[in-house]
């Protein structure tokens, strides 16, 4: 699994905010997206999820273009946004079910190992609930569940600490390493990296809309704001 | 054939629409609407009869054909904001729902638009004298236009660039069908509480410049936000536009004691639907912090309600004593709408306000 990103701009309409952005994710790497509100975290990955159009520059997953196939490039994606989406008339069996269905699983496996993520947390009981009772965290940590069942070969997380507890977070961590572990990559975009520090392999630093430094933590921590950075380890 | 997802979703939407549509075809709503359909047939009819056949009424008839283009158009696609996400797995059945449902929308705008033309039929053989054959020939052009703006209109929203489709803008795609169905459950929000209608707000500079010209406008505390939300908040702007277009619409074509029967109808309508507008910010904790009594409330809203209701009597009656000889049965029946409007006002308004806190009054002696 490669993600190439080449000389990627962008943005709403006729408003530009990503410019020339390039990078690559390796099988199995865990990139994190770093910035200020602002930065273009989010409209990047609006770009790689194909919610947005490039206006100029490529996105390619496995030989496979966005722009030219994208129902064979998303296939090959898992997405948890920052803001929980679910379909108010579904309940938490109906919506797993429902991703079984589109992206093809196998329903018994995909079950099992369902039932184990709804125990990790905490939502094993509330299989009959409607998005509507969820609080926020809890959605955040539905769309979690609903990505981590697939077998996606990239999985794109905008904000994912936001609104989790502190267990939540531990857990989602762990979850996170057993699937690079399987070989699957990440791209995650957070406000602060020292969460993410013990588990990334690269960092990307994005300031009004362009990378401004790139690589390992030793590599860009001068270039980085200091709160961005953060103190505690995880 | 026909996908199941289209199946569904189109079930789906109708079983909604069907819980609302009960409560829109009341008892009472089926009389009301028997009434004011024979009152706009017997208009129609005595439109027929005294129209003149000159330039002015055919190319008034013409211009209102082409404007009938402009209902209606709107393409469903029946999908929703969470389906982005959730389709990334497999988008080729989300691609199929959006293709049905552009043809669904066509062939549906396309009858709609058939109907709006035969009723004009009547109108169109007393003014230009045309034959079945041509008035046919009319309707399918019409039905035809209507059907290639609803494609185009479809294909646009989904589009990021008009040369390719292959990548497709469901933001856009979504967003279309939010304000599609906002619009659905706006008019049946006229007849009952639809949990959850979002309202669009939209800034109007040039109206927002003229709100400290407002009667007590730096006096009673609660008005600037009552004026502001009315402005901004499409739903309530646009109700006070359409009743005074409606009263506009049926004074040419109608008098006497129908003509002050439908417009007093028409600003009870207005009130009763911009009455909420009193009780919107119930919810927000900040409504039950501020120290605003009862009769506070009650002052601020006929300070916002009285010139709105009379901004739109004055205009009615500049209308009517351009299309009317004044008389004195002209002036009495003005004169009876502004007192049942001053009714409304004062006395019913505050009926409505004070039941619409009643609860918390019980809680909180003060509120």
């Amino acid at each position: 699994m490669t993600l190439t990103v080449k000389d990627l701009s962008g943005g709403y309409g006729q408003l530009t905010v990503i410019q020339n952005i390039s990078f690559t994710i390796q099988p199995g790497e865990l990139t994190a997206f770093i910035g200020l509100n602002g930065s273009g975290k989010s409209t990047t990955i609006n770009h790689l999820i194909g919610l947005l159009a490039p206006k100029t520059g490529s996105i390619v997953l496995n030989d496979v273009s966005m722009v030219m196939d994208p129902i064979a490039y998303k296939k090959q994606i898992a997405y948890v946004p920052e803001q929980p989406v679910l379909y108010e008339e579904l309940n938490l069996e109906e919506h797993i079910q429902f991703m079984i269905n589109i992206y093809q699983l196998d329903s018994a496996e995909t079950w099992e190992e369902a039932h184990r993520l709804l125990k990790i947390f905490r939502l094993d009981d509330k299989l009959n609930w409607f998005p509507t009772h969820f609080s926020k965290g809890m959605r955040q940590k539905v769309m979690i569940v609903m990505a981590f069942i697939t077998n996606a070969d990239l999985f794109i997380i905008d904000e994912p600490f936001l609104g989790l507890d502190v267990i939540a977070v531990n857990d989602l961590l762990a979850l996170i390493d057993e699937k690079k572990a399987a070989g699957a990559s990440f791209l995650i975009t957070t406000h602060v990296m020292s969460t993410l520090r013990a588990h990334a392999d690269k960092f990307i630093y994005l300031e009004d809309g362009q990378i401004a430094a790139s690589g390992s933590m030793e590599e860009i921590k001068d270039q980085v704001p200091a709160l961005l950075i953060g103190e505690a380890d995880v | 054939m026909i996908s199941t997802l289209f199946k569904n979703r189109w079930l789906q939407q109708w079983r909604e629409f069907s819980r609302y549509l009960k409560y829109v075809f009341n008892d009472h709503a089926i009389i009301a609407f028997f009434f004011l359909f024979g009152a706009l047939l017997f208009a129609y009819q005595q439109l027929l009869q005294t129209i003149p056949s000159v330039w002015w009424t055919q190319g008034g008839l013409l211009l209102i054909l082409f404007l009938t283009l402009l209902l209606f158009k709107t393409p469903a696609s029946f999908v929703k904001s969470a389906d982005a996400v959730f389709f990334l797995g497999d988008e080729a059945p989300l691609q199929r729902l959006w293709q049905q449902a552009t043809i669904y929308s066509m062939l549906i705008n396309g009858t709609i638009q058939g109907l709006l033309i035969i009723i004009f039929w009547p109108l169109l053989m007393k003014l230009f004298d045309f034959n079945f054959f041509i008035l046919l020939l009319i309707t399918l052009f019409m039905i035809i236009a209507k059907m290639m703006l609803t494609y185009v209109q479809a294909r646009q929203t989904a589009a990021f660039n008009t040369d390719q489709l292959t990548l497709i803008n469901w933001t856009a795609v979504s967003e279309l069908e939010n304000q599609r169905l906002a619009t659905i459950y706006a008019f049946f929000n006229l007849f009952i509480d639809v949990p959850g209608l979002q309202s669009t707000i939209k800034p109007h500079p040039y109206l927002e410049r003229l709100r400290s010209l407002w009667p007590n406008y730096r006096k009673d505390t609660l008005l600037p936000i009552y004026l502001t939300t009315f402005i901004r908040k499409s739903e309530y702007l646009n109700l006070w536009v359409r009743m005074l277009i409606f009263g506009l619409l049926l004074i040419p074509f109608t008098n006497g004691y129908l003509l002050y029967g439908l417009l007093a109808l028409l600003q009870y309508l207005f009130i009763a639907q911009i009455l909420p507008l009193a009780g919107s910010y119930r919810r927000l904790v900040f409504d039950t912090v501020i120290p605003i009594t009862l009769s506070n409330r009650q002052k601020a809203f006929h300070s916002f309600l009285l010139p709105l209701s009379l901004m739109m009597l004055i205009i009615w009656f500049i209308l009517i004593v351009i299309t009317h000889n004044f008389d004195i049965n002209q002036g009495i029946g003005m004169l009876s709408l502004v007192i049942f409007t001053f009714l409304l006002v004062f006395l019913y308004s505050d009926r409505i306000i004070a039941n619409m806190f009643k609860r918390r009054i019980k809680h909180a002696s003060t509120k």
